[in-house]
């Protein structure tokens, strides 16, 4: 009884990997979308309302949740600190201390919106904020075909190895 | 305003500075903190401080400011939200919090003869707000006659201390002090007069004083005497002919002015369009004519008609 419980324990793991890694697949269109989604809010206040960023930082940290919102907190936190480190230097520590998990194409474009922020004028910086919206929405499509197809075989590749594992074992 | 004050408006201003040339100007001496007007910063050269004798460089700063030691600047004065900023920054400057007001100068994009933005930034200054207690007092009592305040409007060059003295009168004028206590609406379009932070104006502009802040001044002007009440209407440097329109119909309303502009004196108002208009409507009835000798300056008061 004990090996039964033992092998199925064994077998349990691999096949929990598969379905970790096809979650984790899962999660990225939503996480990029919900990021695109609050850069293109942050550029409707920045065109239309002229809302200085903190408070689009504080805003959008208290409106949203997972890794989008603990960037935006950490944006929100680190503007007291301008006088010691730039707006651009606050933004890329921002997106490296928060699990986005951004393929290398958005992850560069979200870093070259540092250099925007805090130094342009409404116009281009809105103009940035929807270019680096864009590449998210790009990339979150990208992210769904990728989950489609890789997500079942993680799910499949991790339940046959349990399987093959168990039968091994036995 | 003592020493110990005038240094610390003097380090508020420099803490807009990024961490490398703001290390050496927290590091002049008391004196010359408290007597420094202005952070000049221009790309490619050292950053000075301009005294009531001159520019001087600040002792540390050899290395030229660069580029991207002006953005920086910016970036801390605006908060990281230049965009807020857009509006003033295309008349060459804005003020910050302290009341404050950086001059820029840069590469304007123009479109449609209208200065829509400006970038590559060449030169800043940064220049200090200060009160002066006791610089309305040789003046006040010259504006008044038969018991009303008369409209007045104050002349002098950039620099020589026209937004001191008015916020200074306005604060006299509000408060009783040296005279009849009144009520003021302060036009502050660009927050140099108050500079309200919250609400809270960082100045001392009175216990009667109403202030309208950032907003264009013929606006705050007419939204001041319809919805406050104003016994005295303030604006600094009136340099458009809506603000003067403004002008003329408060000062049909039985409202004393009280005003700054640009020039050397009456002479030089009355070659100007602009303000040859103003003269000639007789809105204004005195006329306070500043001029700076060194540290001290000398407050000339004439009767217009």
């Amino acid at each position: 009884m004990v090996r039964i419980l033992g092998l199925i324990l064994l077998a349990a793991g691999p096949a929990w990997l598969g379905f970790h890694a096809a979650a984790r697949l899962a999660r990225r269109p939503s996480v990029l979308r919900d990021l695109a989604g609050a850069l293109e809010e942050m550029g409707r206040e920045v065109s239309f309302r002229l809302t200085p960023l903190p408070e689009i930082f504080a805003r959008l940290a208290a409106e949203r949740d997972g890794p989008v919102e603990s960037v935006f907190a950490a944006c929100a936190g680190g503007v007291d600190g301008l006088e010691e480190r730039s707006m651009g230097e606050i933004w890329r520590s921002a997106l490296r201390q928060a699990d986005l998990d951004l393929d290398a194409r958005s992850g560069r474009a979200m870093e070259e919106l540092g250099s925007a922020l805090g130094r342009c004028g409404g116009a281009d910086l809105a103009a940035a904020l929807d270019q680096a919206a864009a590449e998210l929405r790009a990339a979150a499509g990208a992210a769904d075909r990728e989950t489609e197809q890789k997500g079942r075989m993680d799910r499949v590749l991790g339940l046959t190895a349990g399987a093959a594992l168990f039968i091994l074992l036995w | 305003m003592d020493e110990r004050s005038a240094a610390a408006r003097y380090l508020e201003a420099a803490a807009l500075l990024p961490p490398r040339l703001r290390g050496p100007a927290e590091h002049l001496s008391p004196g010359d903190m408290a007597r420094a007007e202005e952070l000049r910063l221009r790309a490619g050269r050292p950053m000075t401080a301009a005294y009531p004798e001159g520019e001087r460089p600040v002792p540390g700063t050899e290395e030229a400011v660069t580029a991207e030691d002006l953005e920086r600047v910016l970036e801390i004065a605006t908060r990281a939200s230049l965009h807020t900023a857009q509006a003033q920054l295309v008349q060459g400057f804005f003020t910050v919090a302290g009341g404050h007001r950086v001059g820029v100068c840069g590469t304007a994009a123009v479109e449609g003869g209208q200065v829509r933005s400006l970038r590559q930034f060449s030169s800043l200054a940064i220049r200090v707000a200060r009160s002066v207690p006791g610089a309305a007092a040789s003046v006040l009592d010259k504006l008044w006659e038969n018991g009303a305040l008369r409209s007045t409007l104050l002349v002098s060059p950039p620099g020589a201390g026209k937004t001191t003295l008015l916020r200074e009168l306005i604060r006299c004028i509000s408060g009783g002090e040296g005279c009849p206590a009144l009520r003021v609406g302060v036009a502050d379009e660009r927050g140099e007069l108050a500079a309200l932070r919250g609400g809270l104006s960082q100045f001392d502009v009175g216990p009667r004083t109403d202030v309208m802040d950032g907003c264009p001044k013929e606006k705050a002007l007419l939204m001041l005497l319809r919805a406050m009440n104003p016994q005295v209407l303030a604006a600094d440097e009136i340099t458009d002919p809506a603000d003067c329109a403004a002008l003329s119909l408060a000062a049909n309303c039985g409202v004393a002015l009280l005003c700054s502009a640009h020039g050397a004196g009456l002479e030089d108002l009355e070659r100007r369009p602009l303000y040859r208009d103003l003269l000639e409507r007789k809105i204004f009835r005195r006329l306070v004519v500043i001029r700076r000798t060194g540290e001290s300056r000398i407050y000339r008061v004439s009767r217009l008609w």
